[in-house]
């Protein structure tokens, strides 16, 4: 809410209140100079101290197009957001997820067009942004802006809200899910394990959100944070020393029926805590064997695939390179 | 125990992308073609004659029909993952592969101006397969000259890839035996067990295209960052920025690096140009926190009010200060005035945050331009939080989430009367009616207001409801414990929510300045305020 263009008024704000704002010139800056920037908060404390908050911020000036594609991605991320909300809100729906992909689309045109002197068929992304395609189509995949009726309105009303205000570190998990194979955690010395230093647990590396890195033989940690649900998938051909040392007990089979939580190995139930327990509230816990028919909310969640009808980021990457050519000729 | 995230996630590495290099598809493919003799290893000199010949046929024929038919680059990627399995017989030799000789490159690589990355579709195949064939190996002791070999893939250098591309193309005398399944198991990425769901045909290599898992480092350490560096290391993976004259990216997170001079260029490029603020951003390292100056007001220009910082300069023998936004020269006060130093700094930079530091808190109780202001403009009395919960006590409610609510509430407000037992807090329940409670009667006498369409407060609200946590925390407790006893009584159907709070007719709202809608949530928002640092009434004014 504000009433004028340099303030904005905030009944409260909280540790994790976000907001996005874009800049517009007013006239041309020089080169040798800097651009500064200052945020200036007066607020109240809980017990009532008055205090301004005051984050000063001098960058450089470039004044050429390439120098302008060494972009952030969190923040363009959000910025993709938040014009996607704008849009949703007072254009409708199909104008948002249109305008979100003709962006993206415009911006590798113009990028191609910096890279002249490079002759090349490839599809050229700037070097800093190259995950924004990946991350605009999870976004057209998110409950908040997905085609159709299978999102109930209210759900999606409330995942807009959400959206507002996500705080940056959580702007990544919330688009692409964090995967984790955690039948290597017994082979893998690294993982699964608190580190000494921090007391933090050293996680496993992610995988890649594609039907190639799940596989009946392995058992899968997947997060995500747009439902709030941390998914253990076990699939039907689980090595018996495997299943030993992760739940204790050979057949994997029995995990969620007999075997639960408690029954864990350390090692897994160390991956677990650190999914389930996060600085904002616990999440849900649900166990899924391959072929249960629950296990269609987790597959939903590989946003590389197009489960769900939507495009797949093969797909679109085909697109954007078609269109990029197209504009060359 | 500095813990950000919750463990969620390993802190990483600063965020760094690799140049890709740019090829040209004939230039790969012809000195290939040209250096097959070359690489013949006596393993394979007992090749019959004519199957090598019909094998550097079908390559030629594939490179012309590549660059002929783009269509036709789906044909090598059905291979790629056959050459995988290959690729890994042949990985067991590793020693003989390092004594091979290299062709040079015909043509020197010129990197490109901007940073890049390009997809290429065979390169991607290309990659994939090596990184497919990794996990396979059955042994350890081969396992850094794959790492380096991958290493050198991802570096993009012409000579590497010409070997690999060789590589590849060698072994393909047995690649036209396996079945359809085999091609599929070798998608997977275990080599023992098959995947849960079937990939589908892919146009582009997706193990080698742009994703997280590839671009976004996992490695382990807590970055730590100078924040007038200008570095932006991701959040998601976790930094601590020092302040040494910039603010930190988890305050203010610019979307570039540099400022575009005029409006043309981000128009052109369609890249944002904005910021994301985060102004009480939270969790913090200890190194983290911002410092709070007390005991003199904030020093700022005359003309666009911005306030004094780090980026100011003085001039004059530091009597007078230059204002970065509208250029304007003001007086430095007496009892702020300080010598320079040789460098123009001012001798006393390091005991003044807002001079040395990029975040800086100021205590402005004391001076009244900053103080809170009714509707006649009079400052109003500083005064702790007031929290006012409007709590649903429907029949729905009752069975979904008001035992768990009340429970996380009694015991967040247990906490946090331990660190703001100055705070204050009231309670009104509905349904269909309005309640209110005179809390501070033994027995808690419930007042009921049916009329929802002209409410009013049945009791003097201010002097009977309002709670400190710090001395009334008995009562709190006392009419929590309750507020399922009543709403089993009132047993109401309906409710007015809908749409308006009815706590804001009442007028009760106008003490409390926390948003009443938000009662109506989960446990885990109740939860939140541990950790959390609020204001009320708060004013962010950004130039």
């Amino acid at each position: 809410m504000s009433q004028d263009p340099h303030d904005m008024d905030l009944a409260h704000v909280q540790g994790s209140s976000t907001f996005f704002v874009e800049f517009a010139h007013e006239g041309k800056l020089e080169k040798t100079s800097h651009a500064y920037f200052q945020v200036a908060l007066l607020y109240t404390t809980r017990g009532g101290q008055r205090r301004v908050r005051v984050h000063s911020v001098r960058m450089p000036v470039v004044t050429t197009l390439s120098g302008v594609f060494e972009a952030d991605l969190e923040a363009t991320l959000m910025g993709y957001i938040h014009e996607a909300i704008g849009n949703s809100v007072n254009k409708g729906l199909q104008y948002a997820r249109n305008a979100a992909q003709d962006r993206v689309q415009k911006m590798l045109i113009a990028y191609r067009r910096v890279c002249t002197s490079n002759v090349t068929s490839s599809l050229l992304m700037p070097s800093r942004l190259r995950l924004i395609p990946l991350f605009v189509l999870s976004l057209l995949k998110a409950d908040a802006f997905v085609e159709g009726t299978t999102v109930p309105i209210d759900d999606r009303v409330q995942k807009l809200f959400l959206l507002m205000t996500l705080p940056m570190h959580q702007c990544v998990a919330y688009m692409y899910p964090t995967l984790y194979a955690v039948h290597h955690l017994p082979s893998d010395p690294k993982s699964g394990v608190l580190d000494p230093e921090t007391g933090r647990c050293m996680m496993p590396t992610w995988q890649q959100l594609i039907f190639d890195s799940i596989t009946n033989d392995g058992v899968y940690v997947l997060c995500d944070e747009q439902a709030r649900i941390v998914y253990l998938w076990v699939g039907s051909a689980v090595a018996p020393d495997v299943a030993l040392e992760l739940f204790g007990i050979v057949n994997a089979l029995d995990v969620g029926r007999t075997v639960f939580f408690d029954d864990f190995g350390e090692k897994l139930k160390n991956v677990l805590y650190a999914c389930l327990m996060r600085d904002d509230g616990m999440r849900r816990f649900v166990i899924l064997h391959e072929k249960e028919r629950a296990e269609e909310a987790f597959f939903r969640q590989l946003k590389e695939e197009n489960e769900g009808g939507f495009m797949s980021y093969d797909q679109l990457l085909v697109r954007l390179h078609h269109d990029v050519r197209k504009s060359m000729t | 125990m500095y813990d950000p995230y919750g463990s969620a996630q390993r802190p990483e590495q600063p965020y760094y992308y690799p140049q890709g290099q740019q090829q040209q598809q004939p230039t790969q493919a012809v000195p290939s073609l040209t250096s097959w003799p070359q690489y013949t290893h006596p393993q394979y000199g007992a090749a019959p004659p004519p199957a090598a010949t019909a094998t550097a046929t079908a390559d030629a024929a594939l490179v012309n029909n590549g660059a002929a038919m783009p269509a036709q680059y789906h044909d090598p990627y059905a291979f790629a993952p056959i050459n995988g399995v290959q690729d890994h017989s042949n990985y067991y030799p590793v020693p003989n592969y390092a004594q091979q000789p290299q062709p040079p490159p015909l043509m020197p690589q010129q990197p490109p101006m901007p940073p890049q990355h390009q997809i290429q579709p065979q390169q991607q195949q290309t990659a994939g397969a090596v990184a497919a064939s990794v996990p396979a190996l059955p042994f350890t002791g081969a396992a850094p000259a794959l790492s380096s070999r991958t290493d050198a893939g991802g570096s993009g250098l012409p000579t590497a890839r010409q070997v690999e591309q060789t590589q590849q193309r060698r072994p393909s005398v047995g690649s036209f035996s396996p079945t359809h399944s085999f091609s599929q198991r070798e998608q997977c990425a275990s080599p023992i067990g098959r995947c849960a769901r079937p990939p589908p045909k892919r146009s582009v290599d997706l193990k080698s295209a742009p994703n997280p898992r590839r671009d976004i480092p996992q490695r382990l350490g807590t970055e730590e960052i100078y924040t007038s560096s200008g570095q932006l290391p991701l959040s998601a993976t976790g930094f601590i920025a020092v302040d040494d004259g910039n603010a930190n990216p988890k305050f203010f997170r610019p979307t570039a690096n540099s400022v575009p001079a005029e409006e043309r260029l981000v128009k052109d490029s369609n890249v944002f140009f904005g910021a994301v603020l985060a102004p009480l951003c939270r969790p913090l390292h200890p190194r983290e926190e911002v410092p709070l100056v007390e005991g003199r007001p904030p020093v700022r220009c005359h003309r666009c009010r911005a306030y004094i910082s780090c980026h100011v300069r003085f001039t004059d023998m530091g009597r007078y200060w230059l204002c970065p936004f509208c250029s304007m020269s003001n007086e430095v006060g007496n009892e702020d005035f300080c010598n320079l130093d040789a460098r123009g700094q001012r001798l006393d930079r390091e005991e003044r945050p807002e001079l040395s530091r990029g975040s800086v808190e100021y205590d402005v109780g004391p001076y009244e331009e900053y103080a809170l202001r009714d509707e006649k403009d009079a400052p109003i009395a500083v005064r702790p939080l007031h929290y006012l919960f409007l709590l649903d006590v429907s029949q729905k409610a009752i069975a979904k989430f008001l035992p768990d609510y009340v429970d996380a509430l009694m015991r967040s407000l247990h906490e946090m009367a331990e660190y703001y037992p100055q705070c204050r807090v009231a309670f009104i329940t509905y349904a269909a009616t309005l309640h209110f409670y005179n809390v501070r009667h033994p027995r808690i006498p419930q007042l009921i207001v049916a009329d929802v369409d002209n409410p009013f407060v049945p009791l003097p609200f201010t002097s009977l409801c309002w709670l400190t946590l710090g001395t009334d925390l008995d009562l709190v407790d006392a009419f929590l414990m309750r507020v399922l006893e009543y709403a089993e009584d009132l047993m109401e159907s309906d409710c007015v929510d809908g749409g308006r709070c009815p706590g804001c007719h009442a007028g009760a709202c106008g003490a409390a300045r926390r948003p009443c809608h938000s009662v109506r949530t989960q446990g885990t928002t109740a939860r939140r305020w541990r950790t959390e640092v609020e204001g009320a009434t708060s004013l962010i004014r950004h130039r």
